[in-house]
């Protein structure tokens, strides 16, 4: 039997992000071993009463609580490859998007996560499609409706707040912030959830929806490729929209409603993204 | 007697404060800084814990890390970058409200809306926020109906932006752009001693002067406009500011405005007698002068698109530098006369 070392994770996501829904199902792959090519749970965590918790609420299909600020869940798991007896250990904490937020507005990092960084050995970003801030020009609305003559005073316009900011940038000065505190590159996987949206209304795989969705960070993570090691997940976690297709998912087993997509394939193995970050290449 | 372990910073860097209040000189965590050491001290019930308590980092007390402001910079704040990198300072230069804040804003705007922009990539920016609050007011966040751009404050000593490009196989080049109010070229205009304190210019890889082409289409304004413009750049120059070296981009901004007036044959020859007049006066000593039409941000999409003009300045910003003799070759730089590391002793 071989022991891998220990593999530092550390989610990152804004709020809605997707990220206590991807651990839920994430925990129910690795203990329920439905899919043959999956991670597999080696040995029961000491303490798993938040990781069942969390699979309770997606089992049943009810939306998730966001995670408060003062919450957080240290997770530790020890897993292997179905296919052989390499064993690794990942620890990673479930955090909340507000922190993320305060770190973009208060220009901080706390030592926790400072360490956890400079520990890390990858990164899983998350993006919601549907909280997508895109930098909206006035100039191409006016286009299209022509010019008006502005009516507005200087009292009823807003002035500039951090949650104005599209999400590309705060996700890019995130990983600013990463990269400004390590020595050593990072394996980014980059995770589109609610996949299903994306799917339903355009053929597009992970990494061109980045590039057409969010280009200023697809650019972001090519320019820097050397330090920040990066591939693309769709992954629907929760496998569609609960208040219309419950029924439906009722009728399959739980791990079906899982949609992962990379690049080649499509599937429902969740655990491909730790796979991607554990594999040494 | 119960003892309790908590950890003291010790730092043997001279005007570090890390051991009071936990912030380190190098603005890096007391476990990565070489100066700094953390000592695990025993502390028991009787002993008479000094004020240095205030210092000791206990594991449930959060101390935070300061990283990147996100803002524009300071002077003094731009060594991290130039010191990594022999990076292309570009001073914005004109009079007020010649479009130089819109062209940074419609810059970075290019590059968030487009897969690239004229082959370059988006490689960082230490002041994305100060990049945000320059475009907010042409975003529909900002609940206008028309774009603006705000006013640049002359008391405002943040004035740098920087953002990094990378293109096909090479390294990625950061650049620097100035964002100073046109009150502060006015004085340049009006004072040989405020012209003479504007040492920035010394290293500035480009000076972009901007003329208000809107301004040179009103016949009553457009000799105003023009001599003062000219006047900017006759200042810098006499008083050995600019470098013969230097590119000095005359950037005529607001041009689909003065496309879209009256007597336009009029106008355009009135544009011509200004590049001839400072090719004239200038182009003897200063050879690298070159003329741009711009629209950043036009009202009329019909005619001009979003950045027009734009490309071609963007690609001289980054390709050019009179510091660099083989600009081809990245990896062999020959840089001349000024190392990086001078830079921040430069003031405006």
């Amino acid at each position: 039997m071989k022991i891998s070392t220990e593999n530092n994770y550390v989610l990152i996501g804004l709020p809605h992000s997707g990220k206590s829904t991807f651990i839920a199902a994430l925990w129910h792959i690795f203990e329920s071993e439905d899919l043959e090519d999956s991670l597999i749970i080696k040995g029961l965590p000491e303490d798993s009463e938040y990781l069942n918790k969390l699979r309770d609420t997606w089992l049943s299909y009810k939306d998730f609580e966001r995670t408060k600020v003062e919450n957080k869940h240290h997770i530790t798991l020890t897993v292997t490859r179905q296919s052989d007896d390499v064993i690794s250990e990942l620890r990673f904490p479930d955090v909340s998007g507000e922190m993320y937020m305060i770190q973009f507005e208060n220009r901080k990092l706390d030592f926790e996560y400072l360490k956890m960084i400079q520990t890390a050995s990858g990164i899983i970003l998350f993006i919601n499609p549907d909280d997508v801030i895109e930098p909206q020009l006035i100039s191409n609305v006016n286009t299209c409706i022509g010019n008006p003559e502005s009516s507005k005073n200087v009292d009823e316009v807003k002035n500039w707040e951090f949650n104005d900011a599209p999400t590309q940038v705060i996700l890019i000065d995130l990983l600013q912030m990463i990269l400004e505190n390590i020595v050593k590159p990072i394996k980014v996987a980059v995770v589109v959830s609610a996949w299903d949206v994306i799917i339903n209304v355009q053929n597009s795989n992970p990494s061109n929806w980045v590039e057409s969705s969010l280009p200023l960070l697809f650019q972001f993570l090519k320019a820097n490729d050397s330090q920040l090691k990066h591939t693309f997940f769709g992954i629907s976690a929760q496998g569609g929209n609960y208040s219309e297709q419950t029924s439906e998912f009722q009728t399959k087993s739980p791990s079906e409603r899982i949609i992962v997509q990379t690049e080649m394939e499509k599937s429902n193995d969740i655990t491909l993204p730790i796979k991607w970050l554990l594999n040494n290449e | 007697m119960a003892e309790t372990k908590a950890k003291s910073i010790k730092c043997k860097q001279a005007g570090c404060s890390a051991s009071t209040d936990g912030k380190c000189l190098e603005g890096l965590s007391p476990d990565a800084c070489p100066h700094c050491s953390i000592i695990e001290d025993d502390i028991s019930e009787d002993i008479v814990v000094p004020d240095i308590v205030e210092a000791i980092i206990t594991p449930d007390k959060e101390i935070f890390h300061n990283v990147h402001r996100g803002e524009a910079l300071e002077l003094s704040e731009t060594s991290s970058i130039t010191n990594s990198s022999l990076t292309r300072l570009i001073i914005l230069a004109g009079l007020s409200e010649a479009g130089k804040t819109t062209m940074l804003a419609s810059i970075f705007d290019l590059f968030q809306c487009n897969s690239n922009f004229c082959g370059y990539i988006f490689a960082g920016s230490k002041t994305l926020i100060g990049f945000e609050r320059r475009c907010h007011h042409a975003r529909i966040k900002s609940e206008r109906e028309i774009p603006v751009t705000e006013r640049t404050k002359s008391s405002d000593s943040k004035v740098f932006l920087h953002l990094k490009v990378k293109s096909k196989e090479k390294i990625p080049t950061d650049l620097l752009f100035t964002d100073i109010s046109g009150e502060i070229f006015k004085e340049l205009n009006n004072s040989a001693i405020e012209s003479k304190n504007f040492e920035l210019a010394k290293r500035a890889d480009h000076f972009a002067l901007f003329i208000d082409s809107d301004q040179l289409s009103n016949l009553t304004n457009r000799n105003i406009a023009k001599t003062r413009s000219i006047g900017i750049l006759r200042s810098l120059i006499e008083t050995g500011m600019l470098g013969v070296n230097t590119y000095i981009e005359v950037i005529f901004s607001r041009w689909d405005l003065l496309q879209g007036k009256s007597d336009v044959e009029l106008h355009l020859k009135f544009v011509e007698s200004i590049k001839e007049k400072i090719i004239k006066k200038f182009a003897n000593t200063h050879k690298n002068i070159a003329f741009f039409n711009l629209a950043s941000r036009p009202t009329n999409l019909t005619n001009f698109y979003f950045g027009y003009g734009v490309v071609d300045i963007f690609t001289d910003w980054v390709e050019k530098s009179p510091f660099i003799t083989d600009i081809k070759t990245d990896t062999s730089i020959e840089v001349k006369n000024l190392s990086t590391r001078e830079f921040s002793r430069f003031t405006y």
